[in-house]
């Protein structure tokens, strides 16, 4: 199904969506870098859990559907790779001294970080695979766990 | 090795989940639930109250810039129905205290024609 003829399926929106939305996406994004700021800096956070909704995987760049706005983990992850980088002689993870202001510079780059996102349902999470397909960005994988279909 | 835990504020049940989720592991709950302080209690996760928001820019790295704007625009639906609704109840009362109650009628009549 295109993205023309697929842009809203089962989603509601009020006037709290965006605020519900944004919050959302945001404690992945702040939960994202308080564990890679506490792994550079070593500091005690090492892993995080983030309770949110609406959630996210349904959602592709271009349509909202399955009760998905946004695709918070992309969100994320995206932000992750505009924000931190692979040292190149080491390996370690680093700050980007200027990150990276659009996701058009991570194309070609070798010093991205690799991601790894366990997408575990019970529908495949097509929003996330699309987004994946229309990023091409090398370094980031996707594993399905789909328990019915 | 300690975890972070972090919940949209106002997310109340599932601040519940995860409260009785991470109990059974001696969690730490630290923060505050909508506002209203929670007791810490020793272990090694700590439950963040998150209130960060993530920008329109760092969702338009993702998302397409016109999905964005429409959910965005949502939240102002209600202004807008609230204004509307005021505007109509001062039209309704100016026209009853007017004894100008024929007009509504003709109103009603235009607007079901219309």
């Amino acid at each position: 199904m295109s993205d023309n003829n697929r842009k809203v399926m089962d989603v509601y929106a009020s006037p709290y969506v965006w605020n519900a939305t944004t919050e959302a996406a945001g404690s992945v994004i702040a939960a994202m870098r308080q564990v890679l700021n506490d792994k550079i800096d070593k500091n005690e956070i090492t892993n995080a859990f983030a309770a949110i909704r609406p959630p996210g995987h349904h959602a592709s760049y271009s349509w909202i559907t399955g009760f998905c706005f946004f695709n918070n983990v992309f969100i994320a992850v995206v932000q992750a790779l505009l924000d931190y980088r692979k040292s190149t002689t080491t390996g370690a993870i680093e700050r980007r001294s200027q990150p990276l202001i659009s996701t058009n510079r991570l194309n070609g780059r070798t010093d991205l970080l690799r991601v790894l996102v366990v997408d575990w349902d019970l529908h495949s999470g097509d929003g996330s695979i699309r987004i994946l397909e229309k990023l091409q960005t090398r370094g980031v994988l996707l594993a399905l766990a789909i328990s019915i279909y | 090795m300690d975890s972070a835990v972090y919940a949209r504020c106002c997310s109340a049940c599932y601040l519940q989940k995860a409260k009785r989720l991470f109990a059974t592991r001696n969690a730490v709950v630290n923060g505050n639930v909508c506002g209203k302080p929670t007791e810490p209690f020793k272990g090694h996760y700590t439950l963040h109250d998150n209130n960060d928001k993530a920008t329109s820019n760092q969702i338009k790295s993702v998302h397409e810039n016109d999905l964005v704007e429409k959910i965005e625009a949502a939240q102002h639906y209600s202004e807008v129905e609230w204004v509307l609704l005021g505007v109509v109840i001062i039209t309704v009362l100016t026209c009853f205290y007017l004894g100008r109650e024929d007009s509504l009628l003709h109103c009603g009549v235009s607007m079901d024609v219309g």
